[in-house]
């Protein structure tokens, strides 16, 4: 067959063993076995743990743990009580190799903590928090290191770009085309190579796209002809396995036509790796190669990213699906103005479905901005940790990952955060879709098998939750870090 | 690991049980973090000093100077404010931190005490050095452990003193800045003066400044028109550290003075517990002899309750002349309100670190020495009791117009005369710009130096 597409295409997506071979050949780190995640090495039972060592930290900082011991003692010479407060580690002649890792952690914890609070407080303070972040980088590389202090080095540089940042003016710079001022522009190879990479060592992208993609399936079993519009299409991936379902279901119509219209953005920030054409060709010639029928749209969105339902082109019959995939690793890009008037536009469009996946946040406090920074801090850090669960070996790869793809989601992350925080608490997505009238479909228990499954090809320590009828949410251990939703028009509104 | 104790002082507020913070409180307690020495261990904080006073050894790795050149306007302000301490972040997390000492509030100085430590370092540029010096005052006062560390600094700097190493470290000083020879020069003018003409002179110097004020005045004896007067020099030393030199410094001012011509003596009273205890016998003050009281940054080191014993004490001597000699800074009125004498104690340091950071060169290991010394002062003024018979080591500054009401008691003001003022406008010319000489308003004595227009130093003289 001759496939334009990658190999990384070649996601079977009934029999959910990803046979993706390698395509990439950046990482030469000779412990990279990527197909071999499914005889592990190391016993995974022994290594996952209930809870995910960030919230052992930052509860370790609250409670009495680490050694430390807070004790009242009772001073006999005068009435007053004395607190005696008893530390074990000697650190005040600070030799960072001294440290024990835990205690680093838990130093770069509090640093990072003392820089957003400098950042963003009560009382703020620019030059503290630019000093506290000259401190903090002299001590962390994004390279070498435990988790927990490349994390910090990530956030760290995201600080820092809050800071430069916030003397006024946009932020997009920061995250867009790799023109941010710390790093050089990633090359091609390098985020094709990371990307695939976060796939194969996780189910971080396969997650939304599988529940979705079953959810569709599901949705248009009796329909001839299906229209998906999806708002941030990337390599469009998601599409080539969904194409693969439809040609080989069984019940209902043949195959199926299959539109789709990829919404983009006129200016390009954080582009996919290639353009949106590019992804259209690789699609249309994959279709062709499995006997799909198919043709590809693009909607151009003007640069202040209002979307214009009228001029997505309708046809009568056929079963409008929204797609929704707010996760993606270039996603920070796009602002909640873009995306709310994408999801009121696609209200008036009444789709049979809307398929959102969304990175799910965690209790926030009272959603001020050191809530939402500690919030993201533990986010990622279980992220780092998923990836080094699975693959400890694997440093440089990880480290690739984290590089291309997840230290500008913190960057990007943080900067949302921070535009953000003088402003109402945004809430999740589904929350939006819900109070915007759509109403939830429930997840069928096919698609819940599924991605139990999914996750089992990877460590033990990924679990997915079903947290409400339309909602499986994936986490690893303690921690949830994606939202998988699915929704419909409300009847009454079909015309 | 040794796990130890210091006892960290407060009345009520105890923070033992409410460590069921949620993830997200705004206030997080922070008290499990805290790397610092406990006061119990204090040997090991003084290893630490010792390790600080050592040139090979730096507590952190590398210390990036957090000060962009942009960023640190030389005498800290705008507006002319030579020592303007509102924006930079070292003096507001001092501040925060003395605040809560005074408050008794655990976590939050736990907290700041803990930030400070991270980001401080006596390498670093101004903000780091203050902060490094200022928190171990604060930590000291904080574990009630500022008489310990006060002790220990003081063995230290005696190990490490030498008459070689202190000599250079003056010279130096004199070198770059008029901080010390500005009351030289205007004292010497004042003394010359009101000795005029007197065939005896006997000057009692209660001084640390290692006679570096008597060459000089030796030379203008030298070289008066008329007979050279016979000078006897008795230096009264009040700082330990000090006596061990003075063996060699006697020898050679008694050379210089053979050298000049000038029939000379020279005698050295050390080991006073008090200055008060001082007496004409006691210092071979004889009959005929016209006597000059100079004292340069001694009557600091009184304790507050005996200075005007000590003024008196001054006046049964007898002199011709009394010249007095102190930096400009508060720290003896405010001395039962730590947070309003830690804010001028940071003042005045601030404008002193930074005057030293002008002065000198980036790399000068005797700018070092100088901040060094500093901390031991810091150490005593913010974080000892002064009812701690400390010998001498007081170290609580008054202004100019505080000294002169307790002189007031005893003396009455002499004027500097334009002679003396040109002298000392002409040795300023030698020093970079930034210094001048302020003429005292109506009700002052003396003259003050003033560094980017705040006044630093202060010189009087005196007649019974």
């Amino acid at each position: 067959m001759a496939m334009a597409i990658d190999d990384a295409f070649e996601v079977d997506f009934s029999c959910y063993s990803t046979s993706t071979t390698t395509t990439t050949t950046t990482d030469d780190d000779p412990g990279c076995t990527w197909n071999d995640w499914g005889s592990p090495v190391v016993d995974w039972g022994s290594l996952s743990s209930e809870r995910d060592e960030f919230q052992d930290l930052i509860e370790s900082m609250m409670d009495d743990g680490m050694g430390f011991e807070l004790a009242r003692v009772e001073n006999e010479t005068s009435n007053s009580v004395s607190v005696s407060v008893s530390v074990s580690t000697d650190t005040m002649v600070v030799d960072d190799e001294t440290n024990s890792g835990d205690s680093k952690g838990l130093r770069l914890v509090h640093l990072l903590m003392a820089a957003a609070e400098a950042l963003t407080g009560a009382t703020k303070s620019r030059e503290l928090a630019r000093v506290i972040l000259v401190r903090l980088k002299e001590l962390v590389s994004p390279n070498d290191g435990t988790n927990m202090e490349r994390l910090a080095a990530y956030f760290t540089e995201a600080l820092q770009g809050l800071l430069e940042g916030s003397g006024g003016g946009h932020s997009k710079h920061l995250i867009t085309n790799g023109t941010h001022h710390h790093r050089d522009k990633h090359h091609q190879s390098d985020m094709l190579a990371a990307f695939q990479l976060l796939q194969d060592m996780s189910p971080y992208v396969k997650f939304g796209h599988f529940t979705a993609n079953q959810a569709i399936l599901e949705a248009v079993t009796h329909d001839r002809r299906i229209h998906i519009v999806d708002y941030d299409i990337m390599e469009g991936i998601q599409w080539a396995s969904l194409m693969q379902a439809l040609v080989s279901r069984k019940d209902g119509p043949p195959t199926p036509h299959l539109r789709i219209t990829a919404v983009s953005r006129g200016n390009n920030g954080w582009r996919s790796i290639g353009t949106i054409q590019e992804t259209g060709r690789r699609l249309v010639a994959f279709a062709a190669s499995i006997g799909q029928p198919f043709s590809f749209h693009q909607y151009k969105l003007d640069s202040n990213e209002t979307f214009r339902p009228s001029a997505v082109k309708l046809v009568r019959g056929e079963a409008l699906i929204i797609n929704c995939m707010l996760h993606s690793p270039h996603f920070s890009h796009r602002t909640p103005g873009s995306v709310a008037s994408f999801l009121a536009g696609a209200k008036t469009l009444n789709p049979r479905l809307v398929t959102l996946v969304e990175e799910e946040v965690g209790p926030i406090g009272d959603g001020e901005f050191m809530g939402r920074f500690m919030d993201s801090l533990h986010h990622y850090s279980a992220m780092f940790d998923s990836l080094e669960a699975g693959f400890p070996m694997q440093c440089r790869a990880r480290a690739l990952v984290e590089r291309i793809i997840l230290g500008p989601r913190i960057a990007g992350s943080l900067n949302q955060i921070y535009r953000s925080r003088n402003e109402d608490e945004s809430g999740p997505w589904s929350e939006h879709l819900s109070t915007v009238g759509f109403k939830p479909v429930n997840i069928s228990f096919g698609n819940h098998c599924q991605a139990k499954l999914l996750l089992g090809l990877f460590n033990d320590g990924y679990r997915v939750e079903e947290l409400a009828n339309n909602r499986l949410v994936l986490g690893w251990n303690s921690r949830r870090l994606l939202s998988a939703s699915i929704w419909t028009s409300p009847p009454d509104s079909d015309l | 690991m040794k796990v130890s104790s210091a006892k960290v002082s407060k009345e009520s507020k105890v923070h033992g049980g409410h460590h069921k913070n949620s993830l997200h409180s705004k206030r997080r307690s922070h008290h499990s973090i805290l790397p610092l020495q406990p006061s119990d261990q204090l040997d090991q904080w003084s290893s630490v000093t010792v390790d600080m006073y050592s040139n090979h050894h730096q507590p952190q790795t590398s210390h990036t100077s957090t000060s962009r050149s942009s960023d640190y306007s030389a005498g800290g302000g705008n507006n002319g404010e030579p020592s303007g301490t509102g924006n930079k972040w070292a003096s507001r997390l001092l501040k925060e931190c003395a605040r809560a000492i005074s408050d008794k509030d655990s976590s939050k100085i736990h907290h700041l005490l803990w930030m400070l430590n991270e980001l401080a370092s006596p390498y670093g540029d101004c903000d780091q050095k203050l902060a490094s010096y200022f928190l171990q005052a604060l930590f000291c006062k904080a574990t009630e452990s500022g008489q310990r560390c006060f002790k220990t600094l003081i063995s230290v700097a005696e190990k490490s003193h030498s008459f070689d190493s202190a000599r250079k470290l003056i010279l130096k000083f004199q070198e770059v800045s008029p901080w010390t020879t500005f009351g030289h020069v205007a004292a010497n003018g004042a003394i010359l003066e009101a000795l005029d003409g007197e065939p005896k002179l006997h000057i009692i110097d209660i001084s640390n400044t290692l006679c570096t004020q008597w060459p000089t005045l030796l030379e203008a004896l030298a070289t008066r028109n008329d007979d050279t007067p016979h000078l006897k020099l008795t230096v009264v030393v009040t700082a330990n550290i000090v006596s061990s030199v003075m063996k060699e410094i006697s020898q050679r001012m008694e050379k210089f003075a053979r050298l000049m011509g000038v029939p000379f003596e020279f005698n050295v009273i050390s080991g006073l517990n008090h200055l008060g205890e001082l007496t004409k016998e006691a210092l071979g003050v004889l009959e005929d002899e016209a006597i000059a009281v100079n004292c340069i940054g001694a009557l600091r080191r009184v304790a507050v309750e005996e200075r005007a014993a000590v003024i008196q004490m001054f006046r049964s001597l007898g002199p011709k002349v009394v010249t007095v000699v102190e930096e400009e800074a508060d720290f003896s009125s405010t001395r039962y309100e730590f947070v309003k004498c830690f804010e001028e104690c940071l003042r005045f340091y601030t404008c002193y670190f930074e005057m030293l950071e002008e002065c000198f060169t980036a790399t000068s290991n005797e700018k070092l020495m100088l901040e060094r010394e500093c901390s031991r002062g810091i150490v005593r003024v913010l974080a000892c009791d002064d009812d701690q018979d400390n010998e001498g080591e007081c170290e609580r500054r008054e202004r100019g117009s505080q000294w002169s009401e307790r002189l007031k008691e005893a003396f009455s003001p002499v004027g500097f005369s334009d002679d003396v003022a040109d002298d000392v406008k002409a040795l300023l010319k030698r020093y970079r710009s930034g210094w001048e000489l302020a003429q005292p308003h109506q009700n002052e004595t003396g003259l003050y130096l003033t560094w980017k227009e705040e006044a630093v130093v202060w010189v009087s003289a005196w007649k019974p």
